[in-house]
């Protein structure tokens, strides 16, 4: 014995094992590693440790013996599996096939030897003797699920290891089965069944022999069938239903011995009512013509091909129930079919005689019911399953089924011609199927030639019949058809270039003229598709046709073929929806309607009309940011900035607010997005622009907003002299203001807010303000500038909004200083975050935060500090806009203070003030609603009141005090609301007879809650 | 119920029943609109189908900005404690036929997982709506309804859900007279009695199990 091991050692060690087995499984673990250590370094012989624990492993007591015998297998498996050799192998291997008598250690015998097979000493020839008394001596009804576990492990190990030399050994590969059968029998537990159909799977298709054995392999499998297991709670082996059915499954689907079993009983349970049964049988089934291969289909495909046509014969509301639950659990009709499928393509891959024949037994079965019109959808989905198979199947369905579909087309009612064409489309998504490999890998392999292309001018010409010759009333024909339509030009190779383009011209004109939801979606998606496959095609078809109507006509409807008006909406919608994302028509449709903006910029009639224009070029640019990338800002910018620079002085977009305000955040999209390297540059040159030629800075000049816009774009790492620009701007605002229109007044504190948060320092700003100014010009000015430091976090920022909260206190300046809270916290576009663009502007995310849990105290002690109700009030505005502007979440930490004022602000004379508390109540509400509950008492009367009709119960003060009164039946307990359910049905039958309809609606809504508060609820 | 009376009526798809053109001017609460601002509003909206998007927010926000502008030096008076009599400028939507409609065609039928509107017991043409000018004066609504067989037992219970939804629903200034269509019952006029007579519908509205079912019926009402 070594030095460092000694047998007392060891023995304490032992102990403690065996004392830990039960109580304490991670601790015996721990102990049993480290033994297992020693022996694999040499420092403890395998011997010394079984004689250390023989008084144990012979113990009269059978705990005492399980646990010895546990402690020793559990070392055995922590060892190394090159430790033992083969002597210390073979004599532990006797040793542990000698305690197959003891019947009450047999969980531990297993254990231990699940382990000694794995070792590299076991060799092949020792197999057998471990597999005989698992035969004979080991019955498996007589122990628990645990035992048996250890039984399934050996045969597992030893299948893994041995898997080879049982397959040239027959005497033990039989005997390997012979085993497996024994022990597989009447298996129940779930983790057991997981690794017997594994076992079962493996040998059915590793081992030899097994036509001898497959009746009995294949029962030990089949009466499990169709499996189901509900795991139970804190299933520690996380076996799942899916599992088992899937080992199943594949077990089942492993051989083809089993073939003659498996598809008879299949059959038989197709006729199983469950459809979750059936599911599962359609799945083996079509794994065991996939793997059985096509000489077993052909044995039988006759009746299985019966029980599927049953299945899809009477599956009526195939795909009604479909549509209608979002997520069906499985769908047996689309399985069917996809058996059908698996066959043709078993059979073809065999030989295509026996293909034919499966064909035509099927087709000839199914001719009649195209005959008498019934069944026609299931009928035309069978075929196209075997269609969709390959380019031989398909060829061969399509010869035999397209004479039956185009025998009389001549005179087709609206009925029939929507079951053509609804019975088609099954077979143009087998063309897509079967010839998309076409189009996918090599351009120039072409798609073969095919039946269905035979019939292309025949199918073309019955969609564009029922799609232009049907009445707008038709709306499911029509809608059929553009479908039906746009899955033409999804075929890979099946439309030529003028096919599409005609079809493009179709959809184009439908969209633009009909007025129905569906068609107009349909055909956007049609556009769209066809877009991916030829944008080109679209761009000239049909945006330029669109673009053409806009050009022509300044008015506001333009004429469309004969008789049809468009509206110029329309077609403005049209553009917005059909381009997002795809970059050539984005850049086109902008380029395009800039071009028109230009033209019609110079007359001031057409004011209206550049609105529209400008407002969808704007939208265009917003809503397809991700195509924006430098190279077609850049490109962008060369071909229309110079252009629209020029018509933004002209008359209908210059004297505009909002034309000029919208053209100028087009200036922004178009900077913001060019690439960075040259901000510079551009930046120095609309300096010069601004500043030298238009003197924006030296007398009002409506363009100021187009330079504020831009100053907003560039990368704020740019050199400009801020502070001259803000003092200049501050002169002149504080000189002419009375000069200045409102817009203009604007646009400068914008300019305002730009250069504070970009370009200044905070001693830029300080320098340019005076605190102690309270002239309302003066308070603007620092409201605004205070916004631009607000958004970066400027310490600077406090100062200000601290000056702010005193004035509240004023009598004379106090209302306007009320009213520039709102400034703070407003979000303004120019001051925007752009998606990956950080460089542009210093805005905080947090910075509203930050803002508002400085500033929302001090309101609240202001509040509170005087008496005066109109100097009260003004607390209160300030704090209405401040929440309006204000995310919920945000808020929401603060409102057990500002609970009270809120109660207040509802009373406040200003619909404003009112709609802002409400919003941030009704937020409580649904969010926190606990704080709330003890208020309801206060809150119901005043909610009530708030519902009547009165000058400041402004239509959305009405609607949300009712929204809220709704919302108290979700989040308030019924003990606290139920004592006023009958005042509130009574005092809101008032707002029953509202002047707005949506108030009357939520008005009835919220009755209708209430009459239902408390109630039992039914059945 | 196990068995109905009616197993396969006709059905109408949902999406297709009458309903109101998308409410346009129910988008814009702004005080400060003035009529071409409106318009332009309603281009907008025509245009890009939602006031979600940001060029919407713009042009709002403009208005917004310049009106608060315009106002910065008024000092409104925000604690008198006046009520003057409701805001007379605000435009006034009436109720109509169609208003009635939403009422009570989203009823589920009792023994049917459909509503009356779908099985067209309700219908459009057949709701009439006599407004008075004067509020104070009684209005009337008269519904007709059209059970699915002529002999249909449920037609009271149908007619009861209806009358209840409205009473619960309408001002209390309106007469509701619900009648069976004409020849669409074999006792139309025994029903119709039923129906209009107050003190039968209120006996009937005090059976607490009679009142479950209509809450049932009226469970599915948007």
């Amino acid at each position: 014995m070594s030095h460092s091991y000694s047998s007392q050692n060891l023995r304490a060690d032992v102990v403690s094992i065996i004392a830990n087995v039960e109580s304490d499984e991670a601790k015996a673990l721990e102990l049993s590693k480290k033994v297992a250590l020693k022996v694999s370094e040499g420092q403890l012989k395998l011997v010394e440790l079984v004689i250390c624990l023989r008084e144990y492993i012979t113990s009269p007591e059978q705990i005492e013996r399980q646990h010895a015998l546990h402690c020793l297998s559990t070392i055995l498996g922590e060892l190394p599996k090159h430790t033992l050799l083969k002597n210390d192998v073979s004599v532990i291997l006797d040793f542990y096939l000698g305690k197959f008598d003891d019947i009450y250690c047999m969980k531990e015998t297993l254990y231990g030897l699940s382990h000694i097979v794995n070792m590299k000493c076991f060799y092949s020839n020792q197999v057998s003797s471990v597999l005989k008394p698992l035969k004979d001596d080991y019955q498996s009804t007589q122990y628990l699920a645990a035992t048996r576990y250890y039984a399934f492990l050996v045969l597992q190990h030893l299948l893994e290891k041995f898997r080879e030399s049982m397959s040239t050994n027959l005497p033990l590969n039989n005997l390997f089965i012979e085993t497996f059968l024994s022990i597989a029998g009447g298996e129940k537990d779930p983790r057991n069944l997981l690794i017997s159909f594994h076992l079962n799977s493996a040998i059915s298709s590793a081992l030899e022999n097994i036509s001898q054995y497959k009746e009995d392999l294949f029962d030990t499998l089949f009466c499990y069938f169709p499996i189901t297991f509900k795991p139970p709670k804190n299933d520690p082996y996380r076996i799942t239903n899916i599992d088992l059915k899937v080992a199943l499954r594949s077990a089942i689907s492993a051989s083809p011995y089993f073939e003659e079993d498996a598809f008879g009983n299949l059959i038989d349970k197709m006729t199983a009512s469950s459809p979750s049964v059936k599911n599962d049988t359609l799945l083996t089934m079509k794994a065991c013509i996939e793997r059985f291969g096509g000489e077993a289909c052909i044995k039988n495909w006759v009746p299985i091909w019966n029980a599927l046509k049953f299945e899809i014969m009477n599956n009526v509301d195939a795909d009604e129930s479909v549509t209608e639950s979002n997520e069906p659990e499985f769908n047996n009709y689309e399985e069917s079919l996809r058996i059908i499928t698996s066959i043709s393509a078993q059979l073809l891959n065999l030989k295509e005689g026996a293909f034919d024949k499966f064909q035509s037994h099927i087709f000839d079965e199914l001719e009649p019911n195209f005959k008498y019109e019934k069944d026609l959808k299931q009928s035309s989905a069978i075929l196209a399953a075997v269609a969709r198979t390959n380019v031989t199947s398909f060829n061969k369905v399509m010869d035999d089924v397209l004479k039956l579909f185009f025998d009389n087309v001549s005179d087709l009612d609206v009925n029939k011609l929507k079951l053509l064409i609804l019975n088609l489309s099954f077979f143009f998504d087998a063309y897509i199927e079967v010839f998309s490999p076409y189009s996918n890998k090599a351009q120039n392999k072409a798609v073969p030639d095919n039946k269905l292309a035979q019939y292309k001018d025949q199918i073309l010409m019955i969609l564009s019949k029922s799609l232009k010759g049907s009445s707008k009333s038709e709306v499911s024909l029509r809608t059929l058809s553009v479908v039906q339509l746009t899955k033409l030009v999804k075929m890979p190779g099946f439309l030529s270039g003028e096919e599409v383009s005609l079809i493009v011209q179709y959809l184009t004109e439908t969209i633009l003229t009909d007025d129905n939801k569906n068609v107009y979606f349909a055909c956007l998606e049609g556009l769209k598709v066809t877009s991916d496959v030829s944008e080109n095609s679209v761009v000239e078809i049909s945006l330029n046709q669109m673009l053409k109507h806009l050009e022509k006509e300044g008015t506001h409807t333009v004429v469309l073929g004969e008789e049809e008006a468009v509206p110029v909406e329309r077609i403005l919608k049209v553009i917005l929806d059909f381009t997002t994302s795809r970059h050539k028509l984005v850049v086109e449709s902008i380029i395009g309607i800039s071009n028109i903006i230009c033209h019609f910029s110079k007359y001031v009639e057409e004011k209206e009309y550049c609105f529209m224009l400008v407002s969808c070029l704007y939208s265009l640019f917003d809503n397809n940011q991700e195509v924006l990338t430098n190279d077609v800002a850049s490109h962008l910018k060369k071909s229309i900035e110079t252009e629209l620079l020029a018509s933004s002085k002209n008359v209908a977009i210059y004297s505009d607010d909002h034309n000029l305000h919208l053209i100028s955040a087009v200036f922004y999209f178009l900077n913001v997005n060019a690439p960075q390297a040259n901000h510079q540059i551009e930046l120095d040159r609309f300096l010069v622009l601004f500043t030298e030629d238009t003197k924006v800075l030296k007398s009002p000049a409506r363009s100021v907003i187009i330079f504020a816009k831009l100053l907003s774009a560039f990368d704020k790492a740019c050199k400009i002299p801020g502070g001259l620009l803000l003092n200049e701007s501050i002169r002149l605002l504080k000189v002419q203001h009375e000069k200045c229109s409102e817009f203009e007044k604007l646009a400068y504190l914008e300019l305002l807010a730009v250069l504070s948060n970009k370009w200044c320092t905070e001693d830029n700003v300080n320098a340019n303000l005076d605190i102690s100014n309270t002239a309302l010009i003066d308070l603007e000015i620092e409201a605004w500038c205070t916004k631009g430091l607000a958004m970066k976090n400027s310490k600077l920022a406090e100062t200000y909004t601290d000056k702010f909260v005193k004035l509240l206190g004023d009598a004379d300046i106090g209302p306007a200083s009320a009213k520039l809270f709102g400034v703070f916290v407003m979000d303004i576009p120019t001051l925007d975050r752009i998606k990956g663009i950080s460089w542009n502007n210093n805005v905080r995310l947090l910075y509203k935060q930050k803002l508002f849990s400085d500033v929302a105290p001090k309101l609240v002690s202001g509040y509170s500090a005087t008496s005066d109700m109109s100097l009260k009030a003004n607390y209160l505005l300030a704090l209405s806009l401040l929440l309006k502007n204000t995310p919920n979440k945000i808020t929401i930490n603060y409102i057990p203070n500002l609970l009270s004022l809120l109660l207040q602000a509802v009373q406040l004379n200003n619909s404003d003030v009112r709609v802002s508390a409400l919003t941030t109540i009704r937020g409580t509400v649904n969010q926190a609603s606990q704080l709330i509950t003890e208020h309801i008492h206060s809150l119901i009367p005043l909610l009530m009141r708030l519902t009547n009709p009165d000058k400041h119960n402004a239509y959305l003060v009405r609607l949300t005090a009712l929204e809220i009164l709704r919302d108290f039946t979700d989040h308030v307990p019924l003990n606290y609301l139920l004592p006023y359910k009958d005042d509130i049905i009574k005092g809101l039958a008032v707002a029953l007879d509202d002047k707005k309809r949506r108030v009357r609606k939520t008005c009835i809504d919220t009755r209708q809650a209430y009459f239902e508060l408390g109630q039992v609820p039914f059945e | 119920m196990s068995e109905f009376i009616n197993e396969n009526p006709d059905i109408l798809d949902e999406n297709l029943l009458p309903s109101r053109k998308e409410e346009e001017g129910d988008a814009f609460q702004d005080e400060a609109l003035n009529t071409v601002n409106l318009l332009r509003r309603k281009r907008l909206l025509k245009i890009h189908q939602t006031t979600a998007c940001k060029v919407y927010r713009n042009v709002e926000l403009i208005d917004r900005l310049k009106a608060q502008e315009m106002a910065l030096d008024q000092v409104p008076d925000l604690t008198a404690s006046e009520t003057e009599e409701s805001d007379e400028g605000e435009p006034e939507d009436p109720i109509d036929a169609q208003e009635i409609y939403d009422m009570i065609a989203h009823i589920s039928d009792p023994e049917h997982p459909l509503t009356l509107g779908q099985l067209a017991v309700v219908n459009l043409p057949d709701i009439e709506v006599s407004e008075s000018n004067d509020k104070s004066k009684i209005s009337e609504v008269l519904v007709k309804i059209t059970p699915t067989i002529t002999h249909c037992s449920l037609a009271t219970l149908i007619g009861l859900g209806i009358r209840v939804r409205l009473e619960r629903s309408l001002p209390s200034r309106y007469r509701i007279t619900i009648l069976l269509k004409e020849g669409s019952h074999q006792s139309e006029n025994q029903v119709n009695k039923q129906l209009n007579d107050k003190e039968r519908v209120a006996a009937a509205c005090e059976n607490d199990q009679l009142l479950g079912v209509v809450s049932k019926m009226l469970s599915t009402c948007k």
